[in-house]
């Protein structure tokens, strides 16, 4: 259906664009948020990811990949351009809102969960963005092997073993205190 | 960790894992403990919260969109009035004209005399002197050197013209190829 609708907004029909953003925008901007770390950014470069789908959408290819797989490419090699120049502040971890998200009614459980997001969130943001991007693709966007190398442009082989090095590494990192 | 060790791990949670590792995993320590740590981990994966984006997101989107689709018209319309003029040199005429600058420039430039027959005096290295007896003073050196400049220009100026020669420019305004400013004229007209 995505890739009927790629095909009305290139025949000129911009309002077929609108359902591309609101099918796929929660992909997107989730994606961009953990890799991230920072709500507003995810959702600035979100914005930017689906402007630039369209000034691109002639060079898209549905032969070569899906469209969603497409979008997350411009989206990741956006967010590693931004990662480059904006590390610092971003790297400055949010988030005090985490804390507010947890819907568990006792406060002793609401606490542990924001405790539990919190450690989860800075572990994965301590992973180098090779490592991250891969893990939070497979692993939170459950994406195929084949996906995640298409949207890297790396061969499967190296996705798998970037996500084992990733997985070692938070495991590393999360397993005592989740044992705990 | 040997080498099925690796392959286990590295496809662990692929729906298409071969027989072979899962039957390793199933007598190796090594990749029980890696798979019971992941296991772990993965529960406790989706305690990290997504954001969502804001009820508006799509809005945003299409409105930056339409903002700059009119601006990219805006100056397209502008570069099309600014060109609905062009000047018509029919294309030999225009090579020709081309290839007679060029050499004309490339005579300028090789046979190009600094000084006039009987003008000003010059030493023997050709350059303008106050007397043939002395040498050139620095103030010459420079004007001297400066009369490069121009050639070097007037060599550009020729290779800039060459693209011209392809370009078919009609002083008239053309009829078959209105612009959108033009086309949107003849409408409200
Ligand atoms: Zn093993």
């Amino acid at each position: 259906m995505i890739e009927d609708w790629v095909e009305q907004c290139r025949n000129g029909q911009t309002r077929s664009f609108a359902l591309i953003v609101t099918a796929l925008q929660d992909k997107i901007v989730e994606f961009l948020y953990r890799m991230t770390r920072n709500r507003e950014a995810a959702e600035d470069l979100g914005q930017e990811v689906f402007l630039r789908a369209y000034r691109l959408l002639d060079r898209y290819d549905r032969k070569k990949a899906a469209f969603s797989t497409w979008l997350f490419t411009l989206a990741r090699n956006l967010c590693l351009d931004e990662l480059r120049k904006k590390r610092p502040l971003w790297v400055n971890l949010e988030d005090a809102a985490m804390a507010e998200t947890s819907s568990d009614p006792d406060p002793h459980l609401q606490a542990r969960d924001a405790e539990l997001e919190q450690m989860i969130a800075t572990a994965v943001a301590t992973l180098d963005p090779i490592f991250r991007e891969v893990f939070i693709l497979r692993d939170y966007q459950h994406l195929s092997f084949e996906e995640v190398a298409e949207i890297t442009g790396c061969p499967v082989g190296t996705v798998k073993s970037r996500l084992h090095r990733a997985r070692l590494l938070l495991q590393d990192k999360l397993t005592p205190a989740l044992n705990a | 960790m040997n080498e099925l060790c690796q392959r286990y791990q590295e496809s662990f949670g692929d729906q298409e894992m071969p027989q072979e590792l899962a039957l390793h995993a199933s007598t190796c320590e090594s990749c029980k403990e890696f798979a019971y740590r992941q296991e772990i981990m993965q529960q406790a994966l989706p305690s990290w919260k997504s954001a969502t984006p804001s009820p508006d997101f799509a809005l945003s989107v299409m409105a930056r969109l339409a903002e700059n689709q009119h601006r990219r018209k805006s100056l397209r319309d502008l570069l099309a009035e600014l060109f609905s003029f062009r000047v018509a040199i029919p294309l030999p005429v225009g090579a020709l004209a081309c290839i007679l600058f060029i050499i004309s420039l490339l005579v300028n430039l090789f046979f190009w005399t600094d000084n006039p027959p009987g003008g000003m005096n010059t030493n023997q290295a050709g350059h303008v002197a106050v007397s043939p007896d002395m040498p050139t003073p620095p103030t010459l050196q420079a004007v001297n050197q400066n009369t490069y400049l121009p050639r070097i220009w007037n060599g550009a100026g020729a290779f800039l013209l060459i693209p011209m020669t392809d370009l078919h420019i009609p002083i008239v305004p053309l009829e078959n190829e209105q612009s959108d400013v033009s086309n949107e004229k003849a409408e409200k007209i």
